[in-house]
């Protein structure tokens, strides 16, 4: 009876290891399916959210006129037309929690003690439905 | 008038590595601000922690220019300072980002924050990627623009 029972024991171990496993892989594969294109157009068809209702982003448009996220990134964008110095982008996609992802797009630009990096950083799902709610504005200087 | 109980002079040369506990190190960020707010204990508006997201929150510093212009109880022009006053913070940028009634400076990229003391000005050279200190004349000419003017904030409360 007890070796019948060890025996099941085993095997209940055995098939819950193999569907953790299967969970861990799915997950893995969850978490490559956004691209860094995606982010980015996924910020794009965002760039109304305002300011205001942001957290964070209280003064961070390079022009006090500034309303959105849309108008803030382009005021820093903008600064990429000089062609002194570097001028990137990084995009981050990080996960969550459950299909949700925290993605982070930053501008940077360096050309000697001009040395910066503004940008957003908010959450969005696997099929790039974005939380209006979750923007932050990001970066120092 | 308040007075620095501070030995400013101890981070000269000192990397951002060494004054962050919160993992907020890119050289590729600005650390002006960052640098002065973890001296002074500036512990307003967005915090270095947030860009890292590690760290420890009770050591998470201000990283922002235009936010700590805001907080100084007086701002002025760097010519109008009383010449009494020895320690203060040092801002420089256009003279078009700034409002000095309305304590406003715009968050224009190129904008600068460093520490007054005893006749020196200390600050992050995000280009060195270190602690330097210059005189104000010197200071003056940390970005290139006729406008180009420096401010001077007393003490945030």
């Amino acid at each position: 009876m007890t070796k019948k029972y060890n025996y099941l024991l085993l095997a209940s171990l055995f098939v819950i290891t193999c569907l953790l496993i299967v969970q861990n892989n799915i997950a893995a594969k969850e978490e490559t399916s956004l691209h860094k294109k995606d982010i980015l157009k996924a910020l794009f068809k965002n760039q109304d959210v305002l300011l205001k209702k942001s957290s964070h982003c209280n003064g961070v448009g390079t022009e006090e006129s500034d309303l959105t996220i849309g108008d803030y990134l382009s005021g820093f964008w903008a600064f990429h037309g000089n062609k002194n110095g570097k001028n990137w982008i990084e995009v981050e996609i990080i996960k969550s929690s459950n299909s949700i992802y925290l993605a982070k797009v930053l501008l940077y630009r360096k050309d000697q003690e001009e040395n910066w990096g503004w940008g957003v950083s908010f959450k969005l799902d696997n099929k790039t439905r974005v939380q209006r709610d979750s923007f932050t504005c990001i970066g120092s200087g | 008038m308040t007075t620095c109980k501070i030995n400013v002079k101890q981070y000269l040369g000192m990397n951002i590595s060494s004054l962050c506990s919160n993992s907020y190190h890119k050289s590729s960020d600005n650390h002006c601000a960052h640098f002065v707010s973890h001296v002074l204990g500036f512990r307003f508006g967005f915090k270095c922690r947030g860009m890292s997201g590690k760290g420890n929150k009770d050591d998470s510093a201000s990283i922002r220019v235009h936010e700590v212009f805001s907080k100084c109880q007086k701002v002025g022009k760097w010519t109008s300072k009383s010449s009494a006053t020895k320690f203060c913070l040092a801002f420089v940028t256009s003279s078009s980002n700034v409002n000095i009634k309305s304590k406003v400076m715009r968050n224009h990229p190129r904008k600068h924050i460093g520490i007054f003391l005893n006749g020196n000005i200390y600050h992050y050279s995000n280009s060195k990627n270190k602690v330097v200190k210059q005189t104000p004349a010197a200071y003056a000419n940390h970005y290139s623009g006729n406008d180009v003017t420096v401010y001077y904030g007393t003490m945030p409360k």
